[in-house]
């Protein structure tokens, strides 16, 4: 435990400093020459101008605010489509993995074989089939589904997160379905079989516990991927979230206080499953 | 091991797809001399039926845009490009990372800090990164299309060598830990002997999983590029009527093609479905590919050997081998 929690804190204090060196990089250009200088003074300018955030300001069309508190709002925004999606993700995936167990073995087979091809399909086709799938209905029926594109002060929940829930759904059941059919080939099982335990308590109580541990390890890359979803959710249906504010504005310090903001609950959340995991399995 | 590759159905599929694609493109490009359709009315003899953007249908397999030239051939044309820099940028991927994962294996103690700084990318997707610092270059205008160019491939490639070399570092030292890497230590061999000789065999096949893997990630990058408008082809404003000029795509590469017809979602929905459809087209046969490769990594030539025992000892008894006692004609 002591180890979990001195290592969590280097990782914290070493992705602060990368955020804070990737932040100050557009300092480094001057036009199209490296400036080593420039890129110090640059992380300094940064730094100062990150001691007085009450001075950061962001503009939208109808005028100029604050950064703060105007950024809690947008990055909570951000936050509630991006775990809400996972949280959803994981839920459909376990239940798919359930259903897919029951099927005869044979169909099991040809899902998992297949299961590669998951990932082949872009996020952006996703976003953009969904949208046209309700103009098209829209034309079809006068029946607008959903309201697809949110304006500033109005914000919608299930379309970008219906469309971010999608890909790792079938990412997290590849993962599931691959780790579910190793954890079948394990002794443990024979010997579960052998005192008569019944297929579906196997797999409740046995293996999917051990193949969720597998997902655990995964998530920090599903949530990576899912914040490269966020921004073409975000794009696509006009949301203005975090990777809105930092698209348009592109100054240094707003790019950096929102990876920040955004940093801070993925990070926090890493670490609960590791300690959880720790004290599941005694795992580092 | 990895000329089996050949023969896994999945690899070949994928690359047949890929090769035909861009073969097909070349093809275009010197026999039909990069020419696109271009009509902007469909006349039926002498009267006009339809104006440009044309929806698809059998003439315009992919429809057109409002200029009414034929998307497919858009497509097929910038094919060679796109795939051109999603080569180029994966192969310079893999060479820095396959360097940098060298520097690691003797960076000591300053391996966990170098881990824990790249760490942050994790952290930012990486199309806004490359949005965030191409930003303010791509805007001033003294600078050459080219060098604008080479600038983005280059960020793209830095961009994931951080994580890429570290991975690379690991696995790395899986195979430093094999015993014959001891043995060829205290036979004398030197840090590049071991290295060429010993590790290089075994690292060969996992290179080019990488590579494919990179591939994919680099098209899934240009695509949110060129969602996001950063062109790669270069953009020329042509005159659409008399008083409108659109920016389109020089080179018809596929992210240009995307950032260009992206306002045009609304009218011409085709435009952009398409283009986004053949990057999934492509990443989907790299996938094969990546599979494909995989499956022939996970076949190590004892295990083949000990299945084919495992199936003949499992193999049913043929029916005439044995008659019933009861069903014996005897004399």
């Amino acid at each position: 435990m002591p180890y979990i929690v001195k290592d969590s804190l280097l990782s914290f204090i070493l992705s602060v400093i990368g955020i804070f060196l990737l932040g100050s990089v557009p300092f480094m250009f001057m036009g199209m020459s490296f400036n080593t200088e420039g890129y110090l003074t640059g992380i300094e300018e940064l730094f100062k101008s990150m001691m007085n955030p009450a001075e950061i300001v962001y503009y939208t069309k109808s005028g100029v605010y604050p950064l703060f508190p105007g950024i809690w709002d947008i990055v909570g925004y951000s936050l509630t489509i991006l775990f809400s999606a996972f949280f959803i993700a994981l839920f459909l995936a376990l239940l798919f993995s359930i259903v897919i167990f029951l099927f005869p073995s044979q169909l099991k087979d040809k899902i998992r074989v297949f299961s590669f091809m998951f990932e082949s399909i872009p996020d952006v086709l996703i976003a953009i089939g969904i949208q046209f799938f309700i103009i098209w209905f829209f034309k079809k029926t006068n029946i607008l589904l959903f309201q697809i594109v949110s304006l500033f002060d109005q914000k919608t929940y299930f379309v970008p997160i219906f469309c971010l829930t999608v890909l790792p759904t079938l990412l997290i059941l590849k993962v599931l379905l691959i780790n579910m059919e190793e954890e079948f080939n394990k002794q443990y099982i024979d010997t579960a079989k052998g005192k008569g335990i019944g297929r579906l308590r196997i797999l409740w109580r046995h293996v999917l516990p051990n193949t969720l541990l597998s997902v655990f390890h995964q998530s920090r890359n599903i949530l990576w991927f899912m914040l490269s979803n966020l921004l073409m959710v975000e794009y696509l249906f006009n949301i203005y979230g975090v990777t809105t504010l930092v698209r348009e504005m592109g100054s240094p310090a707003i790019f950096t206080i929102s990876i920040l903001l955004l940093f801070l609950p993925m990070f926090l959340f890493f670490t609960a499953l590791r300690i959880l995991t720790y004290k599941w399995v005694g795992e580092k | 091991m990895i000329k089996n590759v050949w023969r896994n159905p999945f690899f070949l599929a994928g690359f047949l797809f890929v090769f035909a694609l861009i073969s097909s493109s070349f093809y275009h490009h010197f026999v039909m001399n990069n020419e696109i359709y271009e009509n902007q009315i469909i006349y039926d003899g002498i009267t006009p039926v339809e104006k440009a953007p044309f929806e698809p249908s059998i003439e315009y397999w992919f429809g057109s845009d409002r200029m009414g030239a034929d998307l497919f051939y858009q497509i097929i044309s910038g094919a060679k490009y796109t795939l051109g820099i999603a080569f180029v940028a994966s192969l310079l991927r893999i060479v820095l990372s396959f360097l940098g994962g060298i520097l690691l294996l003797s960076a000591g103690r300053a391996l966990s800090l170098i881990k824990g700084l790249s760490q942050s990318f994790y952290y930012i997707p990486s199309a806004l990164l490359i949005f965030f610092i191409v930003g303010p270059v791509i805007s001033v205008e003294q600078i050459s299309f080219w060098e604008k160019a080479i600038f983005q491939v280059l960020l793209i490639v830095l961009i994931a060598v951080p994580n890429t070399a570290i991975l690379m570092k690991e696995e790395i030292s899986l195979i430093q830990q094999n015993e014959f890497i001891t043995s060829a230590k205290l036979m004398g061999g030197n840090k590049f002997h071991i290295l060429f000789k010993h590790i290089m065999p075994h690292l060969w096949p996992k290179l080019v999983l990488m590579y494919v893997q990179q591939v994919i990630a680099v098209l899934l990058l240009l695509a949110h590029l060129g969602i996001l408008g950063v062109f790669f082809g270069g953009t020329i404003y042509r005159e659409y009527g008399p008083e409108f000029e659109i920016p389109v795509s020089v080179s018809n590469e596929w992210s240009g093609l995307l950032g260009g017809y992206y306002y045009q979602l609304r009218l011409a929905p085709w435009l952009v479905f398409f283009p986004v459809l053949s990057f999934a087209a492509v990443i989907m046969a790299f996938n094969f590919m990546a599979e494909g490769i995989k499956r022939t990594g996970d076949q190590l030539p004892g295990r083949k050997k000990m299945k084919k025992i495992e199936e003949d000892s499992e193999g049913a008894v043929p029916v005439e081998s044995f008659v019933f006692l009861s069903e014996r004609k005897i004399g």
